[in-house]
């Protein structure tokens, strides 16, 4: 048993280049990130990530599917895993949340330095089926 | 913080030599015996496919290579605690298969597997692991949910 913090993350593609981002507002991370959230207690991995971008996004997700994991341990030394989904079958009305603005962006055009600090390195677990794994211990490590 | 919780952490992997030929471990463990699939308890501040490469390791003395994340399965124990182990698949490895402790290392056919002595709940483990629409094994006393 460890002491830990479980998230996911989804990147949803509409299948004509664009991912559905968050321009989140939190100060201690701000930026564009794919949305997602905390696992609440209980609850099925795969219903967490749909709620959680139904929440910031207005969409509904359908068949999310795992690809990939990034973790590292905060100051109180508890591992916070983010288990990252990719989807691409979704429905719904597009809308933003408290969190931030929810919209599609071309993945082409993406400029990284709109995005949140170290999510460009993220990006490389969700779209290199080659690689699981982003583990940070001081630095980065990709599996 | 509020979304710290006591989990517990393992891994899993679904090793085949592309002939059909899967690679299993046949437990000895009278608490929890029968044919399942390598794998074990990750340790602290470990990374998960260290932990899967060196459980497969420990099992069966081939050294995967480039394992692949692929699905997670997740349960609850009586005090409430979460227990997840995460899925991975590999088809390429190195050494020499030996067995270990825990039980005896086979490669053997994926057809008929099912009908040999297997752990509990292991037809719906295998389906997350084969089926890629799957990824998701959440077990619970009313029933098993595969998503």
């Amino acid at each position: 048993m460890e002491q830990v913090i479980l998230t996911n993350m989804c990147m949803v593609s509409d299948g004509c280049g664009n991912v559905l981002m968050q321009r989140r507002l939190d100060p201690n991370w701000p930026g564009l990130v794919f949305p997602g959230g905390h696992v609440e207690p209980g609850e099925s991995f795969v219903d967490s990530v749909i709620r959680e971008v139904r929440e910031e996004t207005g969409l509904t997700i359908r068949h999310p599917v795992l690809c990939g994991v990034k973790q590292f341990y905060t100051e109180e030394g508890s591992r916070y895993i983010v288990l990252l989904f990719r989807a691409n079958e979704y429905a719904g009305e597009l809308h933003s949340s408290a969190e931030g603005e929810a919209l599609w962006v071309s993945r082409k055009s993406l400029d990284v330095r709109e995005c949140a600090p170290g999510f460009e390195l993220m990006l490389k677990v969700f779209e290199d089926d080659a690689v699981s794994e982003i583990f940070y211990d001081g630095e980065a490590h990709f599996f | 913080m509020a979304n710290v919780r006591p989990t517990g952490l393992a891994v899993m992997c679904m090793v085949t030599d592309g002939k059909g030929n899967i690679l299993v471990q046949d437990r000895s463990d009278p608490h929890w015996p029968g044919i399942t699939l390598p794998g074990g308890h990750v340790e602290e501040r470990e990374a998960f496919v260290d932990a899967i490469k060196r459980e497969v390791w420990e099992e069966t003395g081939l050294s995967i290579l480039n394992p692949i994340i692929c699905g997670l399965q997740q349960f609850h124990i009586e005090d409430g605690s979460r227990y997840v182990v995460i899925y991975f698949r590999a088809d390429q490895w190195e050494g020499e298969l030996r067995s270990s402790d825990e039980g005896r290392a086979m490669w053997v056919p994926r057809e008929g597997l099912l009908k040999r002595r297997c752990v509990k709940h292991f037809a719906d483990m295998l389906e997350i692991f084969e089926n890629d629409t799957l990824c998701e094994l959440y077990e619970s006393p009313d029933g098993n949910r595969l998503l």
